[in-house]
């Protein structure tokens, strides 16, 4: 299907969330912001859905949380308990305080090694991917922001144009995709 | 704008003191004293209850005796008696004999009835004073043990209650005694006057990170902030009149005040507290006092005076200086908060020690201010101002109590777990007072204080959530001053303690005070500063 996609360049944040707060009261849907660090608020502006990254972590946590458990169950209960400074090591529950700063650990590396890996992976972002960026310059001090005219039906490609050229741009850019 | 402390929020506050005062006024009229008592295991297994006491008592032994035993009979259990006080010592004239009467320490054996013959008499005299001590169970795994023999001798009998459980209840009822002392009601001043302080202590550390950190999130949080360290100075002035009351021996809180403990040729002297002389002294303890008091005070007026011309003069030069001043107040804070610790709270477990102490101190601290900063701007909000805090505001503030509360979490597992695993005598006597007769409490308070924001203060949404925030922020709030409630208490008044109207009373008279002095002090200055160089990104901020 032919869409057309626009690609309007800042070269400051700010600019671009008043350029994306005059599109989007005027009813055109933002589908894409591409920026060298975060811009806070402009995922409540353009409507990108809440990360679920959040809920992620937590499975992986609790993940992490159950394995050491269970391994240090079977190691140092069931299979050979062993005596270390004194204390019993007959029941997991007895022996707890001793286990909880490797529960920790194990928690947050699980947590933290789940989190990033899943975070690359659903930006198709892992180390050797093609880069998706429209252009290089926006992992440098550009600000660019994707409208595609399939998603907006209400008005013409032209129409769209003109309202983008009306906003703070540097530069804009059309690919026609078939 | 400037707040309204309109005398309709006054009359409203000083009915909450009256209400706490006259709760406190009653329970202190029925305040008791009690013998001090723990449960002691012999080799054989045999459990018994060792009572000691020092102090003049309004009965003498005989006559507790009796009393034991009548109460005895009736609850169908018999009780034996053995002198723990070594004779040598008191050999002399009458006035010595007399007094010996008033002085305590005997181990009490309880029998049933049906499995043990009666033998209600004072026996043998050879026991050594000194050797008791070896008799409690010095271990944490010692209680372990104790509860697998209770459990045992429970399925034994047909009763209900055990002997033990019998004789403990009759110790609690004829042991009890007007309390001339009134330790607990000194201990509970000292809890509520620490934990109030704490949180202005709390505010004036966060607002000294916020400079020395130029942090622009919190500018809107500033005048909030110098509000809740305004109670400093009133707070200042009551634990000082603790102190001095402990200096003076008008409370016994802080067993090391006493100079009979570090003199060798006395009785009481204390071998393990007189080592410790150069810290526990009471010229040093003042010379720190003087130090802490004085620190916080000239850097809260400092902070306070440079806010408010900022006001007028503007520019960047004031907020230089803010930075500068932070930094230092940090790195001061950072030595006299541990130090503050070990001598007001730590050294009331005189015995026991822990580096870690101070900073687990500083989380509660912390926790607390954030806490109430964030009650406070709920509640100012609800009386229309602060319109300019917004949800990223709360939200962030919100990251702060849901962090620090882990952070509190974590030191205090940290002390745990280091003592447990060493397991040195010197070390586990803090946590075997606690496991006693404060089990319930203290885990109660870990659970609270862990396990609440972790599962409820996790998402964004809750953080940002007026009711979410309300309801855990003064739950979490009890349960850190139940947190200092259990840090004092062990050592002051030992396991006669209770959460009973005299307690609930001065925690709301206090509260009561301390909101007025914050409200008092928020009503001098407009609530959102002029000219802080991040005020306009602060305003506009956004997460």
């Amino acid at each position: 299907m032919a869409d057309k996609i626009i690609y309007a360049m800042y070269d400051d944040d700010d600019k671009l969330m008043d350029g994306a707060k005059m599109l989007v009261s005027k009813g055109i849907h933002v589908n894409e912001v591409f920026s060298p660090m975060p811009i806070h608020g402009i995922d409540d502006v353009i409507g990108v859905r809440h990360t679920r990254l959040g809920i992620a972590a937590f499975l992986y946590g609790l993940t992490g949380l159950m394995l050491a458990t269970l391994a240090m169950k079977y190691f140092m209960i069931d299979d050979w308990n062993m005596n270390i400074g004194g204390k019993p090591s007959f029941t997991y529950l007895e022996n707890l305080p001793a286990f909880i700063p490797i529960t920790f650990e194990f928690t947050v590396l699980c947590a933290a090694h789940g989190m990033s890996i899943t975070y690359l992976l659903r930006n198709k972002t892992l180390p050797g991917m093609p880069a998706t960026n429209p252009d290089p310059r926006t992992t440098d001090d550009r600000f660019v922001m994707e409208v595609r005219a399939s998603e907006n039906t209400k008005y013409s490609a032209e129409e769209i144009h003109n309202m983008i050229q009306s906003t703070d741009i540097v530069e804009l850019d059309v690919k026609t995709v078939k | 704008m400037n707040f309204q402390f309109t005398s309709k929020i006054k009359r409203n506050l000083f009915i909450l003191m009256a209400v706490g005062f006259i709760l406190f006024i009653i329970g202190f009229m029925g305040e008791k004293n009690h013998l001090y008592s723990e449960v002691v295991t012999a080799e054989d297994g045999t459990e018994s209850i060792l009572l000691e006491y020092y102090k003049e008592l309004p009965f003498t032994k005989e006559e507790f005796i009796s009393k034991v035993n009548t109460a005895a009979a009736e609850d169908g259990i018999s009780v034996s008696f053995k002198d723990m006080i070594s004779h040598d010592a008191h050999e002399g004239n009458a006035e010595e004999a007399s007094h010996e009467e008033h002085e305590f320490a005997m181990l009490l054996t309880p029998h049933s009835l049906e499995t043990a013959e009666t033998h209600a008499h004072v026996e043998g005299h050879e026991h050594d004073g000194e050797g008791h001590g070896a008799e409690h169970g010095d271990s944490l795994d010692a209680h372990a043990d104790e509860a697998d023999a209770e459990g045992g001798h429970d399925a034994h009998a047909e009763v209900a209650h055990s002997p033990m459980e019998t004789l403990e209840h009759i110790i609690h009822h004829e042991g009890a005694f007007a309390d001339k002392g009134h330790a607990r009601t000194w201990s509970n001043l000292l809890v509520n006057a620490f934990f109030f302080f704490g949180i202005g202590l709390g505010a004036l550390f966060f607002i000294a990170l916020q400079y020395a950190t130029e942090s622009g999130w919190g500018v809107v949080y500033k005048r909030i902030l110098e509000g809740i360290i305004g109670w400093l100075p009133v707070g200042a002035i009551i634990l000082t009149l603790i102190f001095f009351a402990g200096s003076m021996q008008w409370n016994h809180i802080w067993h090391w005040m006493d100079p009979e403990v570090m003199n060798p040729d006395s009785s009481h002297f204390d071998a393990i507290i007189a080592n410790k002389q150069p810290f526990l002294s009471q010229w040093f303890f003042w010379l720190m006092n003087a130090v802490y008091f004085a620190v916080f005070l000239l850097f809260a007026r400092g902070f306070r005076k440079r806010s408010l011309q900022e006001d007028i003069e503007g520019g960047t030069k004031i907020h230089m200086k803010n930075f500068a001043k932070g930094a230092l107040f940090l790195v001061l804070f950072g030595y006299l908060s541990s130090v503050m610790s070990w001598h007001w709270i730590m050294s009331i477990d005189t015995h026991w020690f822990s580096t870690l102490f101070g900073w687990f101190v500083f989380s509660g601290i912390w926790v607390s201010a954030t806490i109430f900063i964030l009650l406070l701007v709920f509640w100012l909000k609800s009386q229309g101002y602060l319109e300019f805090i917004n949800e990223s505001h709360i939200h962030d503030m919100g990251k702060w109590m849901f962090a620090i509360s882990f952070l509190w979490t974590y030191l205090f597992f940290s002390q745990f777990m280091l003592i447990w695993y060493a397991n040195i005598p010197e070390e586990v006597t803090y946590y075997l007072d606690r496991f006693g007769n404060y089990k319930w409490i203290l885990w109660t308070t870990v659970a609270v204080n862990f396990v609440i924001p972790i599962v409820l203060l996790m998402s964004r949404e809750a953080k940002r959530s007026r009711p979410t925030i309300m309801i855990i922020g003064a739950i979490l709030f009890v349960f850190h001053w139940v947190d200092v409630f259990i840090m004092i208490m062990p050592g002051s008044v030992f396991d006669h303690w209770a959460i009973g109207v005299l307690e609930v009373g001065m925690f709301v008279f206090f509260l009561g005070l301390f909101i007025f002095t914050v409200l008092r002090t928020l009503s001098k200055a407009p609530l959102l500063v002029k000219n802080h160089p991040y005020l306009d990104e602060n305003l506009h901020h956004h997460t």
